[in-house]
């Protein structure tokens, strides 16, 4: 199950500047925890100790953040793509 | 009084000056406006566009008008809306709308020692006064900035940014160029830090009308909806700006513990934006969105949002804040990051 993880600008210092990676996993949580192997540190940047996507973090598995599938648990499939990006957010 | 962090969450947005935090919300919190003026429709229009300003900064409670106390209620459902000035009690601020043979005016009387109120021995009660000076004939639009520009006072003052100054004399000659306190405010930061943001990208954007009709038209559209996107330069070096929908609601509807706000007050976007846009050779330049019955500052929110922990999300990326009042473009401003103070600074306007 190779799954293409794109690591934005701010999270390179843990993966030696690579701006993506390709790791195993069946859900996005296994995802990211095969992504701390070979990146160390970087799962606490994604995800805080509750077990959360951070606030200001958006994981999106294909199109769709995972907040609006199963969140941690959302099934990836083979060959499948997830993007680690930055929120865009802010009010007045 | 409610707890100041929840104070903070749900009105934190005038907070962006050094020295106002949880306490000046919280003060704020403890206000009452009373408003009202003459009987002309310039004047009702200013009273009631300070009236939007004030609540969505979190005043406690207001003595307004009945035609339009209802919408201020509704804006803010806990909202305090009191019958009559006698209801009133310090802190208090009185605002008195009129029209001139000049153009307009607003007096404000500040009232905060609540001791001796009640015997009449409290200390004398503070006064501004702003004069509008407009051409003829005089617009109902620009009752809007003189109650914003009301309200923005009375804010300085409680928060404890400015004390309220005697007069202020606006000339409406640039309705875009920003008000006197705002303007202040800018240059006391720009004196307290050695960086000096970079210099005209936003008269490029404003220029630019393919960039900034867009936006403006968005920005009236989705009012009083904050509205966002982002503006690339494409690989041939112009600027193109993309609208992009404010999915702010959903993520409100999803889960309103982690994004309490809902779009009048805040904006998220889908960021895989970037992606498709970078795949086409794009530069991301800035991220705009809009301010809705508020200022084109960056927000305590909007800084927490751009850089938590102090480390911006998107280096060298800047963001353009464009302030909607009573449904039209006011006024915009272009901010950029300073790694080494950890803020966001504003550019300068053009001369």
């Amino acid at each position: 199950m190779a799954i293409t993880v794109k690591i934005p600008t701010p999270l390179r210092k843990f993966t030696g500047d690579k701006d993506s990676i390709s790791v195993e996993g069946a859900t996005v949580g296994a995802v990211i925890q095969a992504l701390e192997i070979k990146a160390p540190g970087i799962s606490a940047k994604i995800v805080d100790d509750e077990g959360k996507v951070r606030r200001f973090i958006n994981v999106y598995a294909g199109e769709d953040d995972i907040r609006f599938l199963d969140g941690l648990n959302t099934v990836v499939a083979d060959g499948a793509e997830i993007s680690i990006i930055p929120a865009i957010a802010g009010g007045c | 009084m409610r707890d100041p962090k929840h104070l903070f969450a749900r009105y934190g947005r005038q907070l962006l000056v050094q020295g106002t935090d949880f306490d000046g919300q919280a003060r704020l919190h403890e206000w009452t406006a009373v408003l009202a003026g003459d009987a002309t429709a310039f004047a009702q229009a200013a009273a009631e566009a300070c009236g939007r300003y004030l609540v969505g900064a979190g005043v406690g409670a207001v003595v307004a008008p009945s035609a339009f106390a209802g919408f201020l209620q509704a804006l803010d459902p806990q909202l305090r809306v009191l019958d009559g000035p006698d209801a009133a009690r310090p802190p208090v601020a009185h605002y008195w709308f009129a029209t001139r043979p000049y153009g307009a005016s607003v007096d404000v009387a500040v009232t905060d020692e609540a001791a001796g109120y009640e015997t009449g021995q409290s200390g004398p009660a503070r006064v501004a006064t702003i004069r509008l000076t407009l051409g003829e004939p005089a617009g109902l639009d620009a009752a809007v900035t003189l109650g914003a520009a009301a309200a923005e006072l009375l804010l300085a003052d409680v928060l404890r940014v400015e004390a309220l100054p005697a007069i202020v004399a606006i000339d409406w000659t640039d309705p875009l160029a920003p008000s006197q306190t705002t303007q202040a405010r800018r240059d006391d930061v720009l004196a307290a830090s050695a960086f000096r943001p970079p210099t005209g990208l936003l008269s490029e954007m404003r220029a630019n009308a393919p960039v900034w009709q867009p936006i403006a038209q968005e920005v009236e559209r989705g009012y009083p909806m904050e509205t966002c996107g982002l503006i690339v330069r494409q690989l041939d070096g112009a600027l193109r700006t993309i609208v992009c929908p404010n999915l702010q609601d959903r993520y409100h509807a999803l889960d309103p513990l982690e994004f309490p706000r809902t779009s009048r007050t805040a904006y998220k976007l889908n960021e895989r934006v970037i992606a498709k846009s970078a795949d086409a050779g794009e530069t991301l330049v800035a991220i705009w969105h809009s301010h809705c019955d508020a200022g084109a500052y960056f927000s305590a929110e909007d800084v927490r949002c751009a850089a938590p922990a102090g480390q911006a999300l998107y280096p060298g990326v800047a963001y353009l804040v464009v302030s909607a009042l009573g449904g039209k473009v006011r006024g915009a401003a272009l901010y950029h990051f300073d790694a080494a103070s950890g803020a966001f600074v504003a550019e300068p306007a053009a001369d």
